[in-house]
């Protein structure tokens, strides 16, 4: 039972990407997204306020934790999103209905070319500097961010419609706490180059078929960039740990 | 049109493979222009290696006495199940090896690798398909070097190893779940996972023997569970 809200309903989430998306033939400009009064929303929602925030003196005891704390909690935040999407993607794919919903169905990629790939071999992978490694993670949730709202102006059932609200809100939470990590370790954030904004235009011949075709990809992909998030945050997280300090992380069952 | 006609194979391909699972699976495509042989490959993958390779192995039903056995099997792979597109060999000792290597996965796809393994035989040929995805069938092995050590305070210190088949511990870190049971107890008691690769156990029985084993899976819940280590046992001593 997820706790009752603890804010006064509505809060409106700082714009983190302000990409213009493409949908059909009309231009959509990412604005604020209020948060519907879903706890946990507001909770990644104010999770992505306090990682702006620089340093509180009050926080900072016997010294700067570093990096460490924030990209510990976005590897939290990964794992939490994994497991929401697989709720998500449940009722999604229901919706859709078959053969999309079906186990075994392996339909050939295609025709979403503009999804971000989390796909990657292990040289290309590993070599990665954090900098890049960060830029591709903010990069891909700010298309696929831009591509769920897109969904959630199409959906045809309030169930629906409030599922991708709040999973969309907990992504906007995981951008910024993604962009508090780059701004601990100085990095920008990257800003689109004109003419390269997402864009995700179906074309007047798209059937039925096709667009749901298209729905499925891009619950799939999101499933399969935060497979990689959760390796990429670890091996930060190993990265910012002090060599001589045994650390110890006890993760609990936790029924995902 | 193009596109339509691939999303209708792509869709038959999934009807008729509707049997097939990942990880294990024998489905029946017919020979082309070949008599269909006696028997199909059986055929499974596990990923123990990730990401550096997948590890697939085959084995032919029972043929009667009478029948010829194949001679030879063609092991190829391709990622997606789409008719168009290249395929690799999945890489074999001999032709006649009933098992091969899949080197430089591609992470993070849900587009499945789809194994082909054809046997030949002298009096036809018989392929199987098997459709994965390799996150989805990540095993390690067991941990290893686990060992006991008595500490003061009635407490035992355990330790182990990842196995040395995982390849980068450091960086595809694993978790792990110990479980323990002292002589004579019905159940084995279970340790919640844990990432360090030692452990304290605490409180246990003074003259006591205790038995324990760990078992390792992906830090990100990839995949599945090992199979629990060797079991490594200690005996709790007076004054220790």
């Amino acid at each position: 039972k997820r706790p009752s809200s603890i804010l006064p309903a509505p809060i409106w989430c700082p714009t983190l990407a302000t990409l213009p998306c493409l949908l059909g033939r009309a231009a959509l400009t990412l604005l604020p997204v209020p948060s519907t009064g879903d706890s946990w929303g507001m909770l990644a929602c104010l999770c992505t306020v306090l990682w702006q925030v620089p340093a509180v003196p009050a926080l900072n005891r016997t010294g700067d934790p570093g990096p460490g704390p924030s990209i510990q909690k976005t590897y939290d935040l990964t794992r939490y999103l994994e497991h929401q999407l697989r709720s998500l993607a449940g009722t999604y794919l229901n919706y859709l209905g078959p053969p999309f919903n079906e186990p075994d169905f392996n339909p050939p990629r295609l025709g979403v070319e503009t999804l971000p790939k989390a796909t990657v071999n292990l040289e290309v992978w590993r070599s990665l500097n954090d900098k890049l490694r960060l830029t591709q993670n903010y990069e891909a949730y700010s298309h696929l961010l831009c591509y769920l709202r897109g969904l959630n102006r199409q959906a045809a059932t309030a169930e629906l419609r409030r599922s991708l609200a709040h999973f969309c809100t907990s992504l906007q939470g995981l951008l910024g706490s993604i962009a508090g990590v780059m701004a601990a370790l100085g990095y920008p954030l990257p800003q689109p180059l004109p003419g390269t904004e997402p864009t995700w235009a179906p074309g007047p011949a798209h059937s039925d078929f096709l667009q749901k075709m298209d729905d499925f990809w891009l619950l799939k992909e999101l499933q399969t960039w935060l497979w990689r998030s959760a390796k990429d945050f670890n091996r930060l997280k190993k990265k910012m740990q002090p060599p001589a300090t045994a650390v110890t992380l006890h993760l609990e069952a936790r029924g995902f | 049109m193009a596109l339509r006609l691939v999303l209708v194979f792509a869709v038959s391909l999934w009807v008729g493979c509707s049997l097939c699972r990942e990880r294990e699976g024998a489905c029946c495509v017919p020979s082309t222009g070949w008599q269909q042989a006696s028997s199909q490959p059986r055929v499974w993958c596990q990923a123990s290696r990730y990401p550096v390779a997948i590890d697939c192995s085959w084995t032919l039903p029972p043929t009667p006495p009478n029948s010829t056995r194949p001679t030879s099997f063609i092991a190829t792979y391709r990622l997606g199940v789409a008719a168009h597109g290249e395929s690799w060999p999945c890489l074999q000792s001999t032709p006649e090896a009933t098992s091969c290597i899949i080197p430089d996965i591609q992470m993070f796809s849900m587009v499945p690798y789809v194994l082909n393994i054809t046997a030949v035989q002298p009096d036809g040929v018989s392929s199987s398909f098997l459709p994965f995805v390799p996150e989805h069938i990540i095993k390690p092995d067991p941990p290893e070097g686990v060992r006991l050590s008595p500490l003061p305070g009635q407490q035992l210190w355990v330790q182990w190893e990842p196995p040395q088949t995982w390849p980068f511990p450091e960086i595809f870190s694993l978790k792990y779940r110990i479980r323990y049971k002292r002589h004579g107890a019905a159940r084995f008691r279970q340790v919640v996972p844990i990432e360090a690769t030692s452990f304290t156990l605490k409180a246990v029985r003074p003259q006591a023997k205790y038995c324990i084993q760990v078992a390792a899976q992906d830090l990100t819940d990839y995949g599945e569970w090992s199979a629990w280590s060797l079991p490594a046992a200690a005996s709790m001593t007076l004054g220790e």
